[in-house]
């Protein structure tokens, strides 16, 4: 939890890039509050239930062509017993006039890290989390303000985002096997008798407000 | 009206929308197993046993130590052979491939070897020209699956599935840690010369080697010309064998057992000493045979200790003292030294010549030497760890120098 605030903390001290840039209309900068809805279902059973979770997004990007942004996306997603960062690159296009209510399209890529999330161990196993590449693309609209150099922002999109959950069986009891990020990670670990990995395919319908300036 | 009714559509699509992606949950279970294997034996005889370059070690199995030369099993795979002229120094020579080799022992420059059910004869007189001169076929026929005619052997393989079940394309494996032949690998990751753990051993012209549950004899007085005497069943469970004093020291895990060997063809059970279930190899003295419990694989009891038991009445061994240790393997004995393989815990040597108090006589305990099995060599003791073969002047049991390391390219686990 501690951890959590801290690095909502970190996504909102993103406000104070603009006033610090002096506000260069060359950049922008893109916070987000949402929900990703979905269905999920366990694993050996068909039953399913209704899931609705918050998620906080940011985006910091700088122009690369008229109307179309390229930067950074950092974020937090709460699904349910696993907590993902993710951490990417997002694009961002506008279409419409100078003046009023403008489109927006979107698109983060990254990936979601679990930073938050504790290893835990026992004499006989290891349990932890890992997460995977997203993607998350959206439409919405920008509503200027009518005074100072900002927006609201309101997007509907798909994100798939994976997590996995991975527990491994001590072949000695009492052993701290060395728990490997998964891309140097070997098919079963030295230390590991077995390592049972369940993924989970979040998709979610997701809805988003946030400020644009 | 019409706006709150656009509103309530725009509502319930949005909801339906919402909850209209459905989450996708997979599994997958990998696990280390002994995959059966079937091999035709004669496929297996078709094949070359003639000596290859030295090869790395992945894996050592049994050591056996001849004249100046140390032989280093690779369970299943062969043996390799190393001049041991200087410990200090050992120089890889060669390799012999011998699919399904766990055992050997050396008997006037004859090699043998097992070869899956085949006993192998080597003429390594020349040791840069070994040469095959002899196979005894269909010995070891514990290995046949009777149903096919076939051999069935495991082999330790990575598996993948989506469930989390000892079962693979409708054929259902074996956990590593149960598996006989991987028992059997564990339990001869040494042997050799004065090895405690071993399961080929010679003695008055027979050689004498045993399997989970036989003992066989061979006639090896002409030993290129081994002859298959006869099987002996001796009960599940059979471990190691230590000849001495023309008598056999049989471990298993339910206790050990003594044969009288002095009509080595035909030998007699003369007493079976009994204990916990646990894993046990044995070293014995004109009066005394030490004995190592240990829990793991079959032997789960939890007993880890050294037993001490009277044999100068074979007929009726008595336990004279046990001594706890923390999990002991291997053990070998020279002189009145005592030196024990305490698998992950280390090595540690006693002064053994007042069996009433060996703990108060340990000598040295090297916690960083990690080990299953030695044996003390004419010129070094020689120990097997999961990081390699390692070899020690032994000439001051209180203060062991490390000579030489050979190392493994896959490490064994210690438990």
């Amino acid at each position: 939890m501690k951890n959590s605030i801290w690095f909502l903390i970190c996504i909102f001290s993103w406000w104070f890039i603009p006033i610090a840039t002096a506000q260069e209309k060359s950049r922008i900068t893109q916070l987000e509050l949402g929900l990703l809805g979905g269905k999920s279902r366990t694993l050996w059973s068909e039953e399913t239930q209704n899931r609705l979770n918050f998620s906080i997004s940011a985006f910091h990007g700088k122009e690369i062509k008229p109307n179309h942004y390229l930067g950074i996306h950092l974020g937090y997603d709460n699904y349910p017993d696993v907590q993902l960062l993710p951490i990417g690159l997002g694009w961002r296009g506008f279409l419409g006039d100078d003046v009023g209510p403008k489109w927006m399209g979107g698109l983060n890529a990254g990936f979601g890290t679990t930073f938050l999330e504790k290893r835990e161990r026992t004499e006989w196993s290891s349990t932890w989390q890992e997460g995977g590449v997203y993607f998350h693309p959206f439409l919405g609209v920008t509503l200027p303000a009518k005074k100072g150099n900002w927006a609201l922002t309101s997007s509907i999109g798909f994100k798939w985002q994976p997590s996995s959950y991975l527990e491994g069986t001590h072949s000695q009891s009492g052993s701290r096997p060395k728990i490997h990020p998964f891309w140097t990670r070997p098919l079963l670990p030295e230390g590991f008798n077995s390592l049972n990995k369940v993924t989970t395919q979040f998709q979610s319908l997701s809805f988003q407000v946030g400020v644009l300036f | 009206m019409k706006l709150l009714h656009l509103n309530t559509a725009l509502l319930l699509l949005a909801s339906t929308l919402l909850f209209s992606c459905m989450d996708e949950v997979t599994s997958t279970y990998t696990f280390r197993t002994m995959m059966p294997v079937y091999l035709e034996m004669k496929d297996v005889r078709a094949k070359s046993l003639a000596p290859i370059p030295a090869q790395e070690i992945e894996n050592p199995g049994k050591i056996y130590i001849y004249k100046d030369f140390l032989l280093i099993n690779e369970p299943s795979k062969g043996i390799h052979i190393f001049d041991n002229k200087n410990p200090a120094n050992p120089i890889n020579l060669s390799f012999i491939p011998i699919e399904g080799n766990v055992d050997l022992a050396i008997n006037s420059d004859i090699l043998y070897a097992d070869n899956y059910v085949d006993l192998l004869a080597f003429d390594i007189s020349n040791i840069r020209s070994i040469r095959l001169v002899n196979r005894i076929e269909d010995v070891f026929t514990h290995l046949y699956q009777h149903s096919t005619g076939k051999i069935i052997t495991f082999k330790d393989t990575v598996l993948t599935s989506d469930s989390p079940r000892w079962e693979y394309n409708d054929m259902w494996t074996v956990r590593p840690g149960m598996s006989l032949l991987a028992n059997m690998a564990k339990a001869s990751q040494s042997y050799g010369t004065g090895g405690s753990m071993a399961r080929f051993t010679l003695m008055d012209g027979h050689l004498f080697a045993v399997d989970q549950s036989t003992l066989r004899v061979f006639d090896v007085l002409s030993p290129a010309e081994p002859k298959f005497i006869k099987p002996i069943e001796l009960g599940w469970g059979i471990e190691t064998i230590f000849p001495f004093n023309q008598k056999l020291f049989i471990g298993s895990n339910r206790g050990m057992h003594i044969y009288d060997a002095s009509k080595p063809q035909d030998p007699k059970r003369i007493a079976v000493y009994e204990h916990v279930l646990a894993c046990d190899p044995v070293v014995v003295n004109e009066d005394f045979a030490f004995v190592t419990l240990r829990s793991g694989n079959f032997c789960v009891n939890g007993v880890n200790e050294l037993q001490v038991i009277d044999i100068r009445d074979p007929y009726q061994p008595k336990l004279t003292k046990a001594y706890p240790m923390l999990n002991p393997h291997g053990l070998g004995l020279a002189e009145n030294y005592l030196y024990v393989a305490e698998g992950k815990h280390g090595l540690k040597s006693f002064n053994a010549s007042d069996v009433l108090s060996i703990d108060k006589n340990q000598l040295e305990f090297i916690q960083s030497m990690k080990s299953v099995d030695l044996i003390p060599g004419p010129n070094s003791l020689i120990v097997i760890g999961p990081d390699g073969v390692c070899q020690y002047d032994y000439s001051n049991p209180a203060k062991l120098k490390k000579l030489s390391c050979i190392q493994v390219a896959e490490p064994i686990e210690v438990s």
